[in-house]
């Protein structure tokens, strides 16, 4: 989902949200794919952002080098981030999940 | 060398702010009050189309997910309730009362991803938990750190002073806060929803963050919030400003039931959720 300028709207996007003017009216559903027609009538409405479905882009397969690097920069990020909680069990419960999400997102991104 | 401002200067600071518009105090009020009905808070926010047509958009978003479309704010009262609604209308106005805080060392923009994602994971953690007062979850999640937003808004250069204290000293945020501000983000923000009348659990919530146990009569919202904003700083959400991690209340585990196999399992949405909350409410910000 992306928020962008009403201007920077295409055809073929498709809508992650209704488009509800400020008086509360629904002009169109979230899920209705725009056209120019349709841009058109929502500039002349007034409407000036869109909430669209976001084009998510191919993610490509890391090799076990960049993952090693990964998880290297993410131990230590934590590493760092834990200076003054190392002796906090209930923190040290949650460093294996921290380092499992922070790896994936990394490797997401 | 650090300097210490004097707490009267900053709290006084505080209370010349102008408070926010005359419609989202009078809600205020009524959010706290146990007389209050859905009617009367469609009724006050009703009288701001600015706002009311802002609250629609949110409550029209497909985060917040309702069935049905709303037009009117009455509509959205009679199947949000009452406290959500007034509790989004709270949030977007202050949201829009610091929207124009520039960058500096620190960027803004990199505070709120933090409060939006600490608000969509309270969202969702308060539900999962079944709480009471979920319907304030998520405003309360987003208002959390606002201290740190005054900190940022009057006193820039000390701010980034603070932010290098921590890591030359190896200090916690609350520790250098008080060696340069002499008062806490918790404190000031603390003072600051006290002034605009903020719901008292709003203002626990804030007071009280890194130390839910110290909250006597909201403890289950405040510790919520904990969890939150501990989970929203591992996952490298964002940057509330502390370079260090704050310890975990120990109740927490046992209070919510909690394992690290359920957070495991919840985590995945909590991402999701921070991501839709965050295109939906960058445009405040």
């Amino acid at each position: 989902m992306a928020l962008i300028p009403i201007h920077e709207a295409q055809p073929q996007m498709e809508l992650a949200s209704d488009v509800v003017t400020d008086a509360g009216q629904c002009l169109l559903g979230s899920g209705a794919v725009i056209d120019e027609k349709i841009i058109s009538m929502l500039e002349r409405r007034g409407i000036a952002q869109i909430d669209v479905v976001a084009e998510e882009e191919p993610i490509e397969p890391i090799d076990a080098k960049q993952l090693k690097a990964i998880q290297e920069e993410a131990v230590a990020w934590l590493d760092e981030r834990y200076a003054l909680v190392k002796e906090d069990a209930g923190m040290e419960r949650l460093r294996p999940l921290f380092m499992k999400w922070l790896v994936q997102r990394r490797a997401e991104s | 060398m650090t300097t210490i401002m004097p707490i009267d200067e900053i709290i006084e600071k505080i209370h010349s702010l102008p408070t926010l518009p005359s419609v989202v105090m009078v809600l205020n009020q009524r959010l706290s009050s146990d007389h209050t009905s859905s009617g009367d808070v469609a009724e006050i926010i009703e009288r701001d189309h600015a706002l009311a047509s802002q609250v629609l958009r949110l409550a029209n978003s497909s985060f917040f997910g309702l069935r049905s479309k709303v037009s009117s704010i009455r509509q959205a009262v009679s199947l949000m309730g009452f406290s959500t609604i007034g509790n989004l209308a709270l949030a977007t106005s202050v949201l829009q009362h610091f929207s124009s805080v520039g960058d500096t060392a620190f960027k803004p923009k990199l505070f709120w991803q933090h409060s939006i994602a600490v608000a969509a994971a309270s969202k969702r953690l308060a539900e999962i938990f079944r709480l009471e007062q979920r319907d304030e979850a998520f405003t309360a999640g987003l208002l959390h750190d606002i201290g740190v937003m005054i900190f940022l808004c009057w006193m820039k250069e000390d701010f980034t002073r603070m932010l290098k204290l921590q890591e030359e000293n190896g200090i916690s945020v609350l520790e250098a806060e008080r060696k340069v501000f002499s008062l806490t983000h918790t404190e000031v923000g603390m003072h600051l929803g006290e002034h605009w009348h903020f719901p008292k659990s709003l203002v626990d919530s804030i007071r009280w963050h890194h130390e839910p146990n110290r909250s006597k009569e909201y403890s289950d919202l405040v510790s919520t919030i904990h969890l939150a904003d501990i989970l929203i700083n591992g996952l490298d959400l964002g940057c509330d400003g502390s370079h260090y991690f704050m310890p975990l209340a120990p109740e927490i585990w046992r209070k919510f039931e909690l394992t690290t196999d359920r957070l495991d399992q919840i985590i995945p949405a909590i991402l999701d959720d921070a991501v839709k909350a965050n295109a939906l409410f960058h445009s405040f910000v």
